[in-house]
């Protein structure tokens, strides 16, 4: 069973027309998916369709067995605490918390995360140590500074050691590479992709740079995924 | 996410962006101080005003009304309509029921200042706040008949000191043009503040009342006025004749309504006997309107203080518009968002209405010596209480209540941008 398996999903903002209508789109365990769309395509859209911030008009997305369409807005803001780990292009961390204050702030979200962190034996705090240290950041300083004293290629790194956190079983980032330079870009890529897989995590990457596709196997386009958008282009 | 996590969410928020906040919860804390400082002088004057005469079951006077006969007797407020013979305070003496007597004869003046004819059971029995009575703050009570004890304003308006010799002019007005300025005045006595009108009166005996209307009988000086020297008066069999009222203190208080009934059906006299609390009490209703007033006035001045909260937070949440999304993302549902909100509003009042509440004591800790001694007034509560309490409970309630506009307007935010924030 696949972990994320949307069908004949359809979705318009109010008052506008129709922006996606996805008749099947799926993401396995643990698969690392590059989705490509030109801005104003409707990926952050879709994204919040998946996140379970927006609900569809019609059809059916499926996450870890539950049905998201159907369920109500707590459990869906529950399914999102305890499984998913969203990566913006920018501003992701709370201005006001220390670094590790915002990487274990999942863990004061969701009880599932919390007693995923203590099975393997660790603390958030160790954990947030841990994560850091391997995205480059293993600086006491920085561990208990301010957010807004790093750089946006840390600050994007700490969003993924948040993401990360209490391995969820899906990393949603929404271009989270846009605001970097091309050698960052790089090594902020293979970074989260190495860690997704460590951690067990699918990953739902989405930019509308195609050169970043190739660090993936699997490479999917909005533009063919969404018949809307394949038939204003026919 | 546990409620005790948001709290500290929005501690460290609100701790972010402590500059406003601080403007914030000084606006909040001044306006509670000034409400409870409002409240606290209201109930501190109240119980002033109806403590200024304690101990005293009734005032006796000629028949007039309860209200009138108090106001003049105690707060020097108006005249007596007509005056009580001595015949009849002889009689009120002489009934078994009363234990003791205080005549008052009023009607002369001194640069303003009430002349109140006496006598030494005025000292003794005359008693204002917990059951206090008159001190002296230098000297002693009068004794002969061009002796005089002024009270505290009295002496520190006027500088005045024991041995200084004055004069008393007839009739009350600021300025009398017929002064009786043959009949010199010595000071034996000056009072301690107590904060009734004793403080701005001058004390003398009744004979010294007649003493000073010998050859005025007709309300002007006759010859024999100008004739005669004080020590001629002196040798004048002078005995009081009329009195304006009196204090009445009773033998068993069980007896009160015996003891009206009977003076006020006194077959000699029309005379009425008023227990004091009473008229005072009556009298309180209608000058407490400005206190409640001032009350009203600054209730208002609390919820300015309060909207000033809901105008910070509204303003921020523009700039936050990002901070919610986050949340969002990792998973705050709508309800945690708009509880964060709120939070961030009720720790704001409450904040600063417990440094309000703080701020009254300290002033009025500071304060209260100051007051007692210029005005006589004892601070009412010094220990925080339940007014405080309520206080402090509505402001915490109705900012919660103000913060769901914040809050709804978040969600509102939160709902619409999804989790693409526009920037």
């Amino acid at each position: 069973m696949p972990l994320l398996s949307l069908k004949n999903v359809e979705f318009a903002w109010p008052g506008a027309p129709a922006l996606l209508r996805i008749p099947e789109f799926q993401i396995e365990a643990g698969e690392h998916v590059f989705l490509r769309g030109p801005s104003g395509s409707g990926k952050s859209t879709l994204l919040g369709l998946i996140a379970g911030v927006l609900t569809a008009d019609s059809g059916q997305i499926e996450f870890a067995g539950e049905d998201l369409a159907t369920a109500s807005n707590a459990k869906r803001d529950g399914i999102r605490a305890r499984d998913m780990g969203v990566i913006f292009q920018l501003f992701n961390l709370l201005p006001y918390l220390s670094v590790k204050a915002n990487v274990t702030l999942p863990c004061k979200l969701s009880a599932e995360r919390r007693k995923r962190v203590a099975e393997t034996g660790t603390t958030p705090d160790d954990e947030a140590r841990r994560l850091l240290d391997r995205l480059g950041l293993n600086d006491d300083r920085i561990l208990n500074g301010k957010v807004t004293n790093l750089s946006v290629g840390q600050q994007q790194r700490v969003a993924v050691a948040r993401a990360l956190m209490g391995r969820p079983k899906l990393i949603i980032a929404d271009e989270p590479t846009s605001a970097l330079d091309t050698k960052a870009r790089d090594a902020f890529l293979e970074l989260l992709q190495e860690e997704s897989a460590a951690a067990g995590s699918a990953l739902l990457f989405v930019s509308h740079d195609e050169h970043l596709g190739s660090a993936f196997s699997r490479i999917e386009d909005l533009e063919t995924l969404n018949t809307i958008a394949a038939e204003a282009r026919v | 996410m546990s409620l005790s996590a948001l709290i500290s969410l929005a501690w460290a928020s609100l701790w972010n962006r402590r500059a406003s906040a601080l403007l914030t919860i000084t606006a909040v804390a001044v306006s509670v101080m000034l409400f409870l400082g409002v409240d606290k002088l209201k109930t501190s004057s109240e119980e002033s005003f109806q403590q200024t005469i304690t101990g005293t079951d009734m005032i006796v006077g000629a028949r007039t009304s309860p209200v009138s006969l108090v106001m003049f007797t105690v707060f020097h407020i108006g005249d007596p309509a007509a005056g009580m013979t001595w015949e009849s305070y002889e009689w009120l003496q002489s009934r078994s029921d009363i234990e003791w007597t205080v005549p008052i004869s009023l009607g002369d003046s001194h640069d303003g200042y009430r002349v109140v004819g006496t006598d030494q059971s005025f000292f003794e029995h005359y008693q204002f706040r917990d059951r206090q009575n008159v001190s002296f703050a230098d000297g002693v009570p009068f004794d002969d008949l061009y002796d005089v004890v002024v009270g505290a304003d009295v002496a520190a308006e006027k500088g005045y000191a024991v041995g200084d010799e004055i004069e008393l002019s007839h009739g009350t007005g600021p300025v009398s043009f017929q002064d009786h300025s043959d009949r010199p005045f010595t000071i034996t006595g000056i009072l301690d503040a107590t904060g009734t009108p004793v403080d701005e009166s001058v004390l003398v005996s009744l004979l010294a009342i007649e003493a000073i209307h010998v050859g005025w009988q007709s309300g002007a000086p006759s010859p024999l006025a100008n004739m005669m020297t004080a020590d001629d008066v002196r040798q004048l069999n002078l005995r009081p004749h009329i009195i304006s009222s009196a204090l009445v203190g009773l033998s068993d208080r069980r007896s009160t309504l015996n003891t009206m009934r009977a003076i006020n059906t006194y077959s000699q006299e029309a005379l009425v006997a008023a227990p004091p609390a009473q008229a005072i009490a009556e009298v309180w209703e209608l000058v407490g309107v400005a206190g409640n007033a001032l009350m009203a006035v600054s209730a208002f001045v609390i919820l300015v203080g309060l909207v000033s909260i809901l105008t910070s937070i509204l303003t921020s949440l523009r700039e936050r518009r990002r901070e919610m999304a986050v949340l969002r993302a990792i998973g705050a549902g709508p309800a945690q968002i708009m509880t964060l909100l709120i939070s961030e509003a009720v720790l704001l009042a409450a904040t600063g209405a417990a440094f309000g509440i703080a701020l009254v004591y300290l002033a009025s800790a500071l304060a209260a010596p100051i007051f007692e001694a210029r005005f006589g007034i004892a601070l009412a509560g010094t220990y925080p209480g339940m007014t405080d309490l309520k206080v402090f409970l509505a402001v915490i309630v109705t900012a919660g209540v103000l913060g769901l506009i914040p809050a709804i307007q978040a969600l509102k935010n939160s709902l619409a941008d999804g989790l693409s924030i526009k920037l």
